[in-house]
């Protein structure tokens, strides 16, 4: 009987422990990462404010950087010809501006909204 | 008695180990909406409680303990809450701008995954925001980041010394064509330091780091993507742009360098005021070590060159918009409008604590 019960044991704590702890972490790590030069900057006027950046390779494409959700890390630096390393959230965004008097969706959408970038 | 402890053993088991997983990660299937009663609004209230910018209620009905299964117009509210928060995830791939109160897949998705993280909707970012290290495999473009939960993204690599491309190599193989530079193991360094950067299209066995218009020339880099130098002692106090160049060309960065004398105390802002402002506001910063002429101060979004200070303790400048950004006066107009701006001074003293630099807020 107290075989089984350490067999039971060693089960659970060797099966579903690391589970609890693999599943919390998986979370914050699977956000989809960029780096390289930026290269373009332009204000999303409307919807969602913010900063259109455009990264260059080795890792670029189009983000967008929000005042009240990106958390900007050293060297502060939000400019174009700096280099930036840092994560999105992988969810497509548009960059609106209002023309005509509507908020209006110009030109390919951002990958995601930076969560947290540093900068040379 | 030994058969009914080899049931009640696993049971109990069962229930310290596998039902709190289970409880912490509920899962959201249905869509929600204004007038619908069922055991999810319950844990969409539980949920929503969690956050401070989500509450459904602060007393009675719908508070922390006191959730219920109704969805009604304290539970409508404060979805609209989640969703004007989480604006850029949930509503804006359906061209929504603000908040409907309609609890469908799109916000299910994001709720579900902030369950599945911590348990608290408020958590996502402060957990992303504790991932700092970064750590990267030379054969990967696609750098990871690992948790490390006390310096912030950077500071690795500026306050303890450049880990160099071990630690965060973004750099493709393709990418060696051009000569470009890109982060510094520090900014800061008297003569006979060592300074160590990376980049890319490094030549392995000359390169010429131009500092300002001194060129030091036959400079080897250890790979096509890192460079250790020793800032030569012909290199006069000051600060420089820096570059590098090789047969392949010149790099074009907005990096610098300053060489300080051995025992030069760095500036530093005591105070960055006003602590709200607006476009075209005077910002007055105070501190210690300004010198007389020639401080650079870096905001997040340009540089303020050659500032006076007269009495070493006092740099003003004006803060404009960022020309080289396509609309940024008119983002700033916007009602919601609030950006925090961070600066740091740069002078042949040094650079000022980055780790802890002066933020105003541009509304």
């Amino acid at each position: 009987m107290k075989r089984k019960i350490i067999i039971i044991i060693f089960l659970i704590t060797t099966l579903i422990g690391p589970s609890v702890f693999v599943a919390k972490e998986a979370n914050a790590q699977s956000l989809p990462s960029f780096g390289g030069v930026m290269t373009i900057v332009k204000a999303c006027t409307c919807g969602t404010l913010g900063l259109l950046i455009s990264v260059s390779p080795p890792s670029g494409g189009l983000y967008l950087y929000s005042p009240k959700f990106s958390r900007l890390f050293m060297n502060y630096r939000i400019w174009t010809g700096s280099w930036v390393l840092g994560l999105h959230t992988g969810a497509p965004v548009g960059c609106a501006n209002v023309h005509d008097g509507y908020c209006t969706v110009q030109g390919p959408p951002a990958q995601g909204i930076i969560t947290m970038v540093g900068t040379s | 008695m030994k058969k009914t402890g080899s049931i009640i053993f696993p049971l109990l088991l069962f229930v310290f180990f596998v039902v709190p997983i289970f409880a912490n990660a509920f899962v959201f299937n249905s869509n929600l909406k204004l007038g619908d009663s069922s055991v999810e609004v319950f844990e969409l209230q539980k949920k929503l409680n969690t956050d401070p910018d989500t509450v459904v209620a602060f007393s009675g009905a719908g508070s922390a303990g006191n959730e219920t299964q109704y969805f009604g117009p304290a539970t409508l509210s404060a979805v609209v809450k989640f969703q004007n928060k989480y604006a850029g995830e949930v509503l804006a791939p359906l061209g929504i701008f603000s908040g409907t109160g309609f609890f469908g897949s799109a916000t299910r998705q994001k709720i579900n995954s902030l369950v599945s993280n911590t348990g608290n909707a408020g958590n996502t970012v402060n957990t992303v925001n504790t991932v700092n290290t970064v750590n990267n495999t030379t054969q990967n473009t696609q750098n990871q980041i690992v948790q490390s939960p006390t310096t912030p993204i950077f500071a690795t690599q500026t306050a303890t010394g450049f880990t160099g491309i071990e630690q965060f190599n973004i750099f493709a193989e393709s990418e060696n064509d051009k000569v470009q530079l890109a982060f510094l193991s520090t900014n800061v360094g008297v003569q006979g330091s060592t300074l160590e950067f990376s980049g890319t299209g490094f030549n392995l066995s000359s390169n010429t780091i131009y500092f300002g218009s001194n060129a030091i020339s036959n400079i080897p880099a250890t790979n096509a993507n890192k460079i250790s130098m020793t800032i030569p002692a012909s290199l006069s106090v000051g600060v420089y742009d820096l570059e590098v160049g090789n047969l392949k060309g010149k790099s074009k960065s907005n990096a610098y360098f300053v060489v300080t004398n051995a025992g030069a105390i760095a500036p530093k802002i005591s105070s960055a005021l006003p602590q709200t402002v607006s476009l075209g506001d005077e910002v007055t910063l105070t501190g210690e070590n300004f010198t007389p002429t020639g401080n650079r101060v870096f905001t997040s979004f340009g540089e303020i060159l050659n500032l006076a200070s007269s009495d070493g303790k006092t740099l003003k400048f004006r803060l404009d918009a960022p020309t080289y950004i396509e609309g940024f006066a008119d983002m700033f107009t916007t009602a919601d409008f609030e950006m925090k701006i961070y600066l740091t001074v740069v002078n042949t003293n040094g650079v000022s604590d980055r780790n802890n630099p002066a933020i105003i807020i541009l509304k």
